[in-house]
């Protein structure tokens, strides 16, 4: 496969822009057919918006507006009406259709909570609107995992074309390589708002799983709607949306005196008045047992021979509370709501990049404040036009802590350091504030059933300055670090939908960055900051389009992707990064193209299978290298990738007693760079594998639930769990003596899990064992994962 | 699609799935396996590429010709930028990390023409700028330490890495202030071995409580600028003797964070002093003067400016100074071309044979012209000539050249398959 070229990409686009609305228009001057119109509402009254209404004798389908009404035009004869809603249950009727028809009214009762847990197939849930669109998009259930300790970081490892690269235990960090691309190139929102400034008490591998509805995963091509410059996609996470009250509360606590609590309580008063609360601790001692070489603190080597050692420096502790208030359903505001958010944590460090490099009372904080609002609105100024705002607004501190007189080998013992020598690593009490804001502006207009249009508007600002001059110790800290950002990205998007077989997207972003922070003006001996500055301007653009039929979906999607240089790489941090004001977007050329097949083949059995290949091809990456002995760190526009890779997920389902299903990836992500960064000569490693970078892996999983065991609405749950990472090199692949070259093993690694649900899920007891066959498991060189653990959960649940 | 259907298709992708895992076994080329001789080149080369900097050891019995291939060959070992050689079986690669720890690492030669491991790997928590070989040891040093409060104290962190020893290695730390005995601190250029009990470092002075910038250097502004010390110091890190003059500036060849030796013992025993003037406030040119073996002071019958040498290009500027021959030293220059965009940092691009007892300045002929900013790695000196790494960012390979100090012409020798060369050596089974 050969990437499109701009060119060809747009004329591909204006094609299909002249192609298709001529073709549609003939379609609706078509005789002989007949309105078919209803509402659906719930058992008090109120009107249900998104409700999936379907004709089973065609393949018409279509959600209710916000005013609980569809609309189908059908010829004459007889039909089955299917309505369905997620948390209701579904209703079916059978229609006459004649020449003047009255308004169907559908009554749609609430379902009981266990039909929302067992998967089944029935209805059309806001998952699978999600999957149905036609972008590359997984989207993730993460009320199916509700009872479990996941955090959304481990929900995510579950996605085709996903791997979550963690460095340890709880609270270590953490990266997502999401079809090859990974760090900076895949961009994390929470409801849209990006999660970049939220802080480390805030991030994906500490929010319990309890917050979430679902986590959306946007593979290559990202709609506008997340306006960012994501090169290489983008994971937006829905958090739960009830308009009522409830409370979701939950305790686990397991091995390594792991301990996680999830209070979730929510107030929707009948004139929409809402009060919402969220609140989580984490905590863990992380000492489980790790095979190193130990250190002699006192000859300052390395054990040759590994050791098997608990680790006795790696705690971790983090709360974090949520509060959201204002008012939902009104006739102003669909929905206005005021939040704060405030969390803290405490993490102390066992090890460095390495795991033989030990420490024994580093350690880090930090706290994070962060206020918010959402505004939603449909029908805003005239009927068919939607609008949401959002604005955030983060504050986070962050504290190293590395000042003690002691240092530490991996049993733990502590040896006094020479010469009066502080700090293990990097004496210092550093200090650090990053501010963040970022506000974005939504609204879409529905022009008429074929056409709407819609756009993004996205501004967003980080600052960054030390805290505390005083604290500064040692040379290597930054005297006057500070730096800003500001960001606009604008989005436009025009969706054309023919008869709800065939919809598609046509998007194009506009980036504008400007950027502020010191530059070495002076030399290298006696360098002399000044104010520097940088501003670029950057596009790009897209479509998608899908394609229905037979309970098949066909997608395709293309995106001409950027992503915006840093301050850091464009202006260098005084002391390790030097500037390179010359820098220019990185930018890649996304395809993806899927099939999915959805089908209850009986009352039995239903399968689902999605399938997908991608293609991506980055030039101008912005590579970051560090000069020999100086350790002076470089940020360069070189470099081209190519990956073309499959992903597949499968489900197989058996009433409501059986489920299983899997994930599978594979990527040839390839070196495309012929030359050297230094000049002309031809490189020796191209179209050499891309090192350190998982390229096969899936996992698969069997759920049995056994309804009904002795009390009527209790249920009982079984899952099995499978993980597979093929082995993969630190370096390039093709170099080196095989023998002596750094690899990260072969991980396979099986988990267990039992649930017990009383009174339709209002009681929950889980009881987990994860990696249950204590197999040595590696995201990163050398830093090894927990071995086998154990964990229960208690749950209670009320809406 | 009935059931049968969904099995098969669970089956095809199952069969997918183990056929895709099959492909497992990765075995590059093989290692093209032969029986070593006695001594061996050490080769330490880089690829760097897709921002991840790789480094593979190679040996070869003959470095003046051919081409090597790291292509499933050498051992890999990565990051590691500086290679010693303390004793002739051993060397010790170190590598800097930013913010961790720095690590080392010992190798030497294998039985089937590799490099291989040897001894414990090792960490070493303070930077080093500057390091040599002392009494079989490798020395690393680092200035503008302070403890605590006392900002009027300013330290020197030093590590003795002992290969003798599992590679054990000893911390320790000494007051460099005041050695000079004007009031200012010192940071250490070189370790140069002078006799069997004592090493020579030259003196970068700097006043207390200057601001030494942010650029990782230690050093700051020196009321001193036109002088030039040289300590002699013992194992236990006493000055054992101080040479003091004032007709260079201080004696270090400064890159980056980097105090690169410029002082040199020729074949008789007399101790050569270089200065590439490196101070902006200094009023003396670039120069040489010269300890006499067994001497207590500097030459004062000595001295030859360098500067004057330079003819048109009077801003070019040396870094180290290699002993090859008798009177004849190898220095390398950045002699002012137009920097190469694709370079992060301007480096020496030339090099130059000096004779300190004819006082005769040749640039080496037979070289990539300097204009095309070649790059060197840390050389050796072996029978009358330089092995010197080049990498070339104008299309070729990188590859060691041979310089002749008789003849100042320049050969180009073993040619590697990589993005560049970093050091040679020699390592004896």
């Amino acid at each position: 496969m050969r990437a499109l070229s701009t060119k060809e990409l747009l004329s591909c686009i204006l094609i299909w822009m002249f192609l298709v609305p001529s073709k549609s228009w003939a379609q609706v001057e078509e005789g002989n057919r007949f309105s078919l119109s209803g509402i659906v509402k719930d058992e008090s009254g109120n009107l249900l918006d998104n409700a999936h209404v379907s004709i089973s004798e065609t393949d018409m389908r279509m959600d209710t507006d916000h005013s609980g009404a569809f609309r189908f035009d059908v010829a004459a004869g007889t039909y089955t009406i299917s309505v369905s809603k997620v948390g209701f249950s579904s209703e079916e009727r059978q229609v006459k259709i004649k020449e003047r028809n009255s308004v169907i009214e559908f009554v749609l009762s609430e379902a009981a909570y266990t039909h929302l847990e067992g998967a089944t197939v029935v209805g059309k849930t806001a998952l699978q609107e999600v999957r149905e669109t036609a972008y590359n998009v997984t989207a993730l259930d993460a009320k199916a995992f509700h009872n479990t300790t996941l955090d959304l970081a481990h929900l995510l490892n579950k996605s085709s074309g996903v791997k979550i690269r963690e460095t340890g235990g709880m609270g270590s960090s953490y990266s997502i390589n999401l079809n090859g691309f990974t760090g900076r190139h895949v961009k994390v929102f929470m409801d849209g708002v990006p999660m970049e400034g939220m802080g480390s008490s805030f991030q994906l591998n500490n929010i319990p799983i309890n917050l979430a509805e679902r986590i959306e995963i946007y593979k290559g091509v990202v709609p506008i709607e997340l306006g960012a410059d994501a090169l290489g996609g983008a994971i937006n996470v829905i958090t739960n949306k009830r308009n009522k009250s409830y409370a979701d509360i939950s305790y686990s606590f397991g091995s390594f005196n792991t301990h996680k609590t999830n209070v979730n309580l929510g107030y929707g008063a009948k004139n929409g008045f809402t009060v919402q609360l969220n609140a989580f601790q984490n905590y863990s001692d992380n000492n489980y047992r790790v095979l190193t070489q130990n250190w002699n603190p006192e000859d300052r080597t390395f054990s040759n021979d590994s050791v098997w050692v608990k680790r006795f420096h790696d705690g971790y502790r983090n709360e974090t509370i949520g509060i959201k208030t204002g008012f939902v359903n009104t006739d102003w505001a669909d929905q206005l709501l005021f939040g704060i958010t405030l969390g803290q944590e405490r993490d102390d460090i066992q090890h460095s990049n390495l795991m033989k490099v030990v420490f024994g009372a580093k350690e880090r904080k930090s706290n994070t404040i962060m206020p918010s609002l959402s505004y939603a609105k449909r029908d805003f100024l005239w009927e068919g036009m939607n609008v949401r705002v959002n604005a955030q607004y983060n504050r986070n501190y962050n504290q190293n802590i590395d000042t003690s007189a002691f240092e530490y080998d991996w049993y733990g013992t502590a040896f006094r350091q020479n010469d009066g020598k502080v700090g293990e690593a990097n004496n210092t009490l550093a200090e650090f504030f990053n501010r963040n804001a970022s506000v974005s502006l939504n609204s879409n207009y529905q022009i008429n059933e074929q056409h709407s249009v819609a756009i993004n508007e996205v501004w967003s600002t980080y600052r960054r300055n030390n805290a505390d001059k005083n604290a500064l110790i040692t040379e290597t800290d930054l005297a006057h670090d500070r730096s800003s950002n500001y960001k606009n990205v604008l989005g436009l998007s025009y969706k054309f939908n023919y008869d709800k077989k065939w919809v598609s997207t046509f998007f194009g972003k506009h980036y504008i960055q400007h950027v502020k922070g010191p530059v070495n003006v002076g030399s290298t001996d006696w360098p002399k900051y000044e104010q520097g500055t940088n501003s670029s301007k950057s596009f790009g653009y897209g479509l998608a389009t899908t394609y229905f039929f037979n309970h098949t979906q066909l997608k395709f999607s293309a995106e001409q992707a950027v992503r915006m240089p840093t301050e850091n790489e464009l202006l260098g941090d005084q002391l390790f990064e030097r500037a390179n004001v010359t820098l220019r977007p990185e930018s890649s050329k996304n395809l993806n193209l899927g099939i999915a097949y959805q089908k209850d083949i009986d009352a039995n059995h239903a399968v689902y299978f999605d399938a997908s290949g991608v293609y991506r091809n980055v030039k101008d990456f912005i590579q970051r290298s560090i000069t020999p002995r100086a350790g002076e760190a470089v940020s360069m526009n070189h470099g081209k990738v190519q990956n073309l890779g499959i992903n597949f997920e499968g489900r197989y389902y058996f009433q409501d007693m059986l489920t299983i299903g899997g994930t599978f990836t594979y990527q040839s992500l390839l070196n495309k760079e012929k030359y050297e960064q230094n000049g002309k000569q031809l490189s020796i490693v191209y179209n050499d594998r891309m090192p350190n970078q998982p390229y096969l892996y899936g996992n698969g999983e069997v759920e049995f639930r056994l309804p009904k065991l002795g009390v009527q609405h209790d249920l009982l749950t079984f899952a099995y769990n499978i993980n597979y990472v093929h082995s993969f090199f630190l370096h390039w692949e093709s170099l080196g003596s095989s023998s002596t070259k750094d690899i990260v093993d072969r991980q396979l690694s099986h988990d267990i899990l039992a649930t017990y649900t009383m009174q339709n899920g209002r009681y929950n007891l889980t009881f987990e064992a994860r990696n249950i066959t204590d197999q040595l498991l590696y995201d990163n060189f050398s830093l090894q994962k927990p071995g086998r653990s154990f964990a229960v959960k208690l749950r209670y649940f009320f809406m | 699609m009935n059931t049968k259907n969904i099995i098969k298709n669970a089956a095809f992708s199952t069969a997918l799935l183990l056929s895709l895992t099959a492909c497992e076994k990765n075995d590059g080329p093989n290692d093209d396996d032969r029986d070593s001789n006695d001594v061996e080149f050490f080769i330490s080369t880089e690829v760097n590429a897709a921002g991840q900097v790789s480094g593979y050891l190679l040996a070869t019995p003959d470095i003046t010709q051919g081409t090597l291939s790291i292509k499933g060959n050498g051992l890999e070992m990565s990051g590691y930028n500086t290679w010693v050689f303390p004793t002739e079986q051993v060397g010790i690669g170190l590598k800097y990390q930013k913010g961790d720890p720095g690590l080392g690492v010992g190798v030497g030669l294998g039985p089937k023409g590799d490099i291989v491991k040897v001894g414990a790997d090792i960490r070493i928590d303070s930077r080093y700028t500057t390091y040599g070989v002392f009494q079989n040891k490798v020395i690393t040093a680092v200035g503008g330490i302070t403890k605590g409060e006392d900002d009027n104290d300013i330290y020197s962190t030093f590590n003795f890495i002992d290969p003798a020893q599992n590679n054990k290695t000893t911390e320790r730390t000494i007051n460099t202030t005041n050695l000079t005995g004007n009031g200012e601190y010192a940071t250490l250029s070189g370790v140069v071995q002078f006799d069997e009990n004592t090493f020579l470092s030259s003196l970068v002075p700097s006043k207390i409580n200057s601001d030494t910038g942010e650029g990782g250097s230690s050093t700051g502004v020196t009321d001193y600028p036109d002088s030039v010390w040289v300590a002699a110091f013992n194992k236990d890190l006493e000055v054992t003797h101080l040479y003091g003059d004032d007709r260079i500036g201080y004696a270090s060849g400064r890159f980056r964070s980097q105090y690169y030796s410029t002082i040199s013992e020729d074949h008789q025993g007399n101790v050569y002093v270089f200065s590439p003037a490196n101070d902006e406030r200094s009023t003396k040119p670039a120069g040489v003067i010269r300890i006499n073996r067994g001497a207590d002071d500097f030459d004062t019958d000595y001295y030859w400016n360098l500067e004057d040498e330079l003819e048109s290009d009077k801003e070019a500027r040396f870094y180290n100074v290699y002993h090859v021959k008798d009177d004849l030293f190898v220095l390398d220059y950045r002699r002012t071309t137009a920097e190469d965009p694709n370079q992060e940092v301007a480096k020496a691009n030339a090099l130059a044979v000096v004779d300190v007892a004819k006082q005769e300045f040749r640039w080496v002929e037979g070289l990539p012209d300097y204009t095309k900013n070649p790059v060197f790695g840390n050389p050796i000196a072996e029978d009358g000539k330089l092995y010197i790494p080049v990498s070339l960012t104008t299309g070729e390979k990188p590859a060691v050249y041979i310089v002749d100090a008789e003849s100042a012409g320049a050969e180009r020798g073993l040619e590697v398959d990589a993005s560049s060369i970093t050091a040679v050596g020699k390592l004896k089974k």
